[in-house]
């Protein structure tokens, strides 16, 4: 028996500066039913679900139906109106209210707080998901389960049809989470209709009834969880379209310049052993929390692991600082451009500059701006950066545009190692094929490249090597052009065990 | 093309020019003893001292810090250069015995704000107390008096006509103009201001650039309290109390961005000579100092409210060219 649809979405679009991020997506939803969407990262999730709970609009030309009647959602309240209610990751709830008044808020009218009404929407709202708690507790006071099941309430007391989750059981235990399918399955029953965000395909299997795929911003399908099995799915996010060429032909016996011995960091990454040559490409991946990230800053001297050692050109050395990193001739392009990368509200001449500034100077110990000048003019010219603009203000350039500046940072230090995370992570895709081919020249010119990516095409397009973490492990290495690539995406996603 | 651009002047320069002149003229229109070379010399005989502090507080704000000790740091100093002067020892000495404490006293905040990371807001509230606590304490809250005739050169000779002062604080303003455009250091405390994390994993090295930021701002202060030592003859700890709020003021006015990561000194001397002139007006056209205090803030709110609208503007105007 097929339900009645609901809520229909076609023709999404939604354009950021310089990138799409959702280019015609569609997205139909049941009465009643748990649907799943899932992507990699990137993929569009966010932005779609943000778009359904008027946090942000779509380009014009979308569709929306609810009810076959044509509607917009231009703010929260309109889409709380029309019963949907959306958990973001962050719960968005006050840790200094108590529990009953944060399912309560928003709601006083005139002002004026009716106390018992409070409570008494509280408990119904925590009955009906058969939850107990003292409602008058301060939620910060709770576990993160606990104030999650606080948002759930607090979402289907204002009479939800639809409640959109993002990443619900990221920060759940094991039987946190067994909980909370308890509580998805009870409001099925209730016909109220669930939209939840996963990167976890066990997680997918055992609770929805739906499957929704994007990538790169595109809708890809939408099938019954009986249609498919794990493979196929994986096949879906990842997408079959690669073709995996070997892109570096030549083989690597060349000279070892890092390895890192059983480093170790506590609650990071656990007993971390690798070696990385001159001239080659070395993937890291794993799904987001699998400790990639954390590993990578390691070797800048950000995050110092307890214990292992990590040799550079044979010799054991300590990478506590940044500044010993970089004088290891080791350099990093942080994922987070905006944060990290790159000073947004500096110059694209001061920023590709600041590594270096010391080396700049002229014979009094002034920044000389003639030094600067040509030595940002000839990255801007090697990295084809647009526009050419020294002077513009890093904030003012694309994305994609904005990490070939980050990169150039970098390679004004001329490093031997060069580690870059999520090199094309919210890039277009003209300046993602010229990042790709920077990275090979790069790597063929002698740089030995580190990469985190979490882009399978990536991976298999651009490295030689692979190492797969999952839990702040190594869980499988392998080459790219003789290793089983569904095996090593079976390994990264569903772990040891079932692959 | 490039070299027309650097020449004009940003928004916030035309907008402090402007009150600077509007100043002046009102000045002139309301006593005709204002736009007297005596008056002039008068004034730059006195605002030098907020003069250095500012300079000095525009180095931490440009961090993005903020330094509310500046001012008991200052009232510290001069006590212990006063108590120092007063022993009989060399002048020289006395002022390096000051410098020696300014220094542990920068040091002290960029501990609290760099090593310990509180926030400088709450770090430099605490040192605010414990500077004024520790000034009492040495001077037993009395005033000293008695500072040796040769000290009096500081605060009270002139060269060529100008107050010695006056020169101290040009001197200083066009150093610290200087290693703000063009030292490494300068490019590393504005790139903190904006965003010190994105900074240290460029490789700056946040924690030694912060500590000599507090310790600069802390050693002019110093300066400042033994220039006024020198001009009114006497060290209490209570010197600079007042100084803190128009040193703010001054350094916001100027078009120092209170978050950091933009400005200079130059807006900020500018800043303290229009507070500074304000005062002077009102002095010579006899209106109370009621009225002093309500003049200035008008002023520093019109400024700002003023830069932010013109800044909204400007993001709306760059919203509708990026769809």
């Amino acid at each position: 028996m097929e339900k009645h649809v609901f809520l229909e979405m076609s023709n999404i679009s939604m354009t950021f500066p310089g990138v799409k991020a959702l280019d015609q997506v569609s997205l139909n939803i049941r009465e009643g039913e748990v649907h799943a969407l899932m992507g990699e990262n990137g993929a569009g999730k966010s932005t779609l679900i943000k778009i359904i709970s008027g946090v942000q609009q779509p380009d014009p030309g979308a569709k929306i139906l609810l009810d076959g009647k044509e509607v917009e959602f231009p703010s929260v309240h309109a889409s709380i109106q029309s019963g949907i209610n959306a958990i973001h990751q962050d719960l968005s709830l006050f840790p200094n209210l108590t529990v009953a008044e944060n399912i309560y808020l928003g709601r006083s009218k005139k002002g004026k707080i009716d106390w018992k009404e409070c409570d008494n929407i509280a408990l119904e709202a925590l009955e009906r998901l058969s939850v107990q708690m003292d409602i008058h507790e301060l939620l910060g006071n709770l576990s993160v389960a606990k104030q999650q099941l606080v948002a759930i309430a607090r979402a289907i007391s204002l009479s939800s049809r639809l409640l959109i989750m993002d990443e619900p059981t990221a920060a759940l235990s094991f039987s946190e989470v067994r909980m909370l399918y308890e509580i998805i399955r009870k409001l099925k029953k209730e016909n109220i209709a669930i939209l939840f965000i996963s990167h976890k395909l066990d997680e997918v299997f055992e609770v929805s009834d739906r499957v929704t795929v994007l990538k790169d911003g595109k809708y890809v399908g939408c099938k019954n969880i009986e249609e498919l099995d794990e493979s196929m799915l994986v096949q879906m996010m990842v997408g079959r379209s690669v073709s995996y060429e070997a892109l570096n032909q030549e083989s690597h016996a060349s000279e070892k310049i890092l390895e890192v011995k059983n480093i170790s960091r506590e609650g990071n990454f656990k007993d971390i052993s690798f070696s990385l040559h001159k001239g080659e490409i070395l993937a890291f991946t794993g799904l987001v929390g699998a400790g990639r990230s954390e590993t990578v800053k390691a070797l800048f001297g950000l995050n110092p692991p307890d214990e292992g050692e990590i040799f550079i050109h044979g010799k054991k050395v300590e990478l506590k600082k940044v500044s010993q990193a970089m004088r290891h001739k080791i350099a990093f392009i942080p994922e987070d451009r905006h944060q990290e990368g790159l000073i947004l509200n500096m110059s694209m001449r001061d920023n590709i500059t600041l590594p270096v500034l010391s080396e700049l100077l002229d014979r009094l110990g002034f920044t000389n701006g003639k030094k600067t000048e040509s030595l940002s003019e000839e990255y801007v010219k090697t990295l084809n950066i647009r526009p050419g603009q020294i002077e513009k203000m890093a904030k003012n350039f694309s994305g994609g545009n904005q990490q070939k500046i980050a990169v150039a940072k970098w390679l004004v230090t001329k490093p031997d190692i060069l580690i870059i995370d999520e090199p094309t992570h919210g890039v277009d895709i003209a300046s993602k094929t010229e990042i790709h081919k920077l990275l090979k020249s790069l790597a063929k010119q002698g740089m030995a490249i580190i990469m985190v990516s979490s882009e399978w095409q990536e991976v298999f397009a651009l490295s030689d090597r692979v190492i797969v973490m999952r839990h702040g492990r190594i869980v499988h290495e392998d080459s790219t052009k003789t290793g089983d690539q569904n095996l090593m995406m079976e390994k990264a996603i569903l772990g040891e065990g079932k692959a | 093309m490039e070299k027309m651009k650097k020449l004009r002047p940003s928004l916030n320069g035309i907008v402090l020019l402007a009150a600077f002149l509007g100043i002046v003229v009102i000045g002139t229109v309301a006593s005709r003893n204002f736009l007297t070379i005596r008056n002039i010399l008068s004034i730059f005989q006195q605002m030098p001292e907020m003069g250095i502090m500012a300079i000095g507080l525009t180095i931490v704000i440009i961090t993005g810090g903020n330094d509310l000790s500046s001012g008991t740091t200052m009232g510290l100093c001069a006590v212990i250069s006063g108590l120092c002067l007063t022993s009989g020892m060399p002048i020289a000495l006395a002022v390096l015995v000051s410098l020696a404490a300014a220094v542990l006293c920068g040091c002290l905040n960029a501990v609290l704000v760099a090593v310990i990371g509180i926030p400088p807001m709450i770090a430099t509230l605490g040192t605010q107390m414990f500077f004024y606590g520790a000034a009492l304490v040495l001077s037993k809250g009395n005033s000293i008096s008695n500072i040796p005739r040769e000290f009096y050169f500081l605060g009270q000779n002139k060269i060529a006509g100008i107050p010695l002062q006056a020169i101290i604080l040009v001197l200083l303003t066009v150093i610290l103009a200087v290693v703000l455009k063009k030292r490494v250091f300068g490019k590393h405390l504005i790139a903190i201001g904006n965003n010190s994390k994105a900074s240290a994993y460029s490789g700056v090295q946040t924690e030694r650039v912060l500590f000599a930021a507090y310790i600069i701002c802390s050693v002019l202060c110093c300066i400042a309290g033994n220039i006024q030592v020198s001009r009114v003859a006497t060290a209490r700890a209570d010197m600079g109390y007042s100084f803190l709020m128009p040193c703010i003021s001054a350094v916001v006015l100027g078009g120092t961005s209170i978050d950091g990561g933009i400005g200079g000194v130059g807006g900020t001397v500018v800043g303290v000579i229009i507070f500074a002139m304000i005062s002077n007006i009102m002095n010579l056209a006899g209106i109370s100092s009621f009225w002093q205090q309500l003049a200035t803030g008008s002023i520093l709110i019109l400024v700002v409210v003023f830069n932010k609208i013109t800044e909204n503007h400007k993001l709306q105007r760059r919203k509708k060219e990026s769809n």
